[in-house]
């Protein structure tokens, strides 16, 4: 698994046990209703699971599975890191907004659309880094595969 | 495939099924499905969608070693079994306090829930860690693997 994966899968990792944990306390609190000031954090427990869990997992094994380009590549590195970095960084504020909301009372949404504008551009970068990536097949391949139809329509 | 890999994949199938059944059931008695909270959700989220990316995971992730392959398998047993456990206890749990209005049991299901899926969590996670890794060959060369650091 190359670096890049490896980072964004740990990443996924860490959002996984943070979304949960949280997930546990709203229905803990859904019983017991100890801290009702938690219902506030819903919408980071939705993001770290959906964003940081289920699309930076993805993000991850794409960039491990995706058929290489010439020469063994996974093209456009720099745009890979930049996609971890926005995702992760994004993530990052929307959480420090939502606390500042919580706690500060003020509105968070100012901290929610840089978030989730660094999401955009992040998705994009990586969108950009494998499309040629999508369907690639290898010189060798293409040439097996024409030497089979060769084969097959001789015999 | 491992074993504990198609138990759960097909324990995720099941929770599918039975979370847009719920679906249904909300959609034609909105007064149960006010009570049903946002359980069928959560049994797409989690209980399909989160437990067939365990079960795929545990089976396709890089080995810990050759010695000892996946790691425990016990461990991943017990993993999956708090996952469903967790997830059919707040499926009773969630209406039963709705409808109930309160009471020891059903806050006693939910407190049991959320721990299970914690834990269940928890012990995927410590499993997966180590996996998370290299390929061998890379390893043993000092490097990234092929592409590894691109």
């Amino acid at each position: 698994m190359p670096t890049l994966s490896r980072w964004f899968v740990r990443t996924a990792l860490v959002w996984l046990g943070l979304g949960v944990s949280l997930g546990a306390a709203l229905l803990v609190n859904k019983a017991s209703g100890f801290a009702p000031m938690v219902w506030t954090l819903l919408p980071l427990h939705i993001s770290f699971l959906l964003v940081g869990w289920a699309l930076e997992l993805a993000l991850g094994v794409a960039w491990w599975l995706l058929p290489r380009l010439e020469d063994n590549r996974r093209v456009h590195p720099a745009l890979g890191w930049g996609s971890w970095g926005l995702l992760t960084g994004g993530l990052v504020v929307e959480v420090a907004a939502q606390l500042w909301s919580v706690w500060m009372g003020g509105a968070g949404s100012a901290g929610f659309a840089v978030g989730s504008s660094m999401a955009v551009v992040g998705v994009l970068c990586f969108v950009v880094a494998v499309w040629r990536r999508v369907g690639f097949v290898p010189e060798e391949i293409r040439r097996w595969r024409q030497s089979r139809g060769g084969a097959e329509r001789g015999g | 495939m491992p074993t504990v890999t198609q138990w759960m994949i097909k324990a995720g199938m099941v929770h599918l099924v039975l979370a847009l059944m719920l679906r249904v059931v909300s959609a034609v008695w909105p007064e149960v499905g006010a009570a049903l909270g946002a359980v069928w959700w959560h049994g797409v989220v989690v209980g399909w969608l989160t437990q067939l990316i365990f079960a795929v995971a545990w089976w396709m992730f890089p080995t810990v070693s050759r010695e000892a392959r996946r790691g425990s398998e016990g461990w991943m047993w017990a993993s999956g079994v708090g996952l469903n456990g967790g997830l059919l206890l707040r499926m009773v749990g969630e209406p039963g306090l709705a409808w109930s209005g309160g009471g020891g049991l059903w806050t006693a299901l939910l407190w049991a829930s959320a721990v299970a899926q914690v834990v269940s969590v928890g012990i995927w996670i410590v499993l997966m860690w180590p996996r998370v890794r290299a390929p061998r060959s890379a390893v043993r060369s000092g490097g990234t693997g092929s592409g590894g650091g691109r």
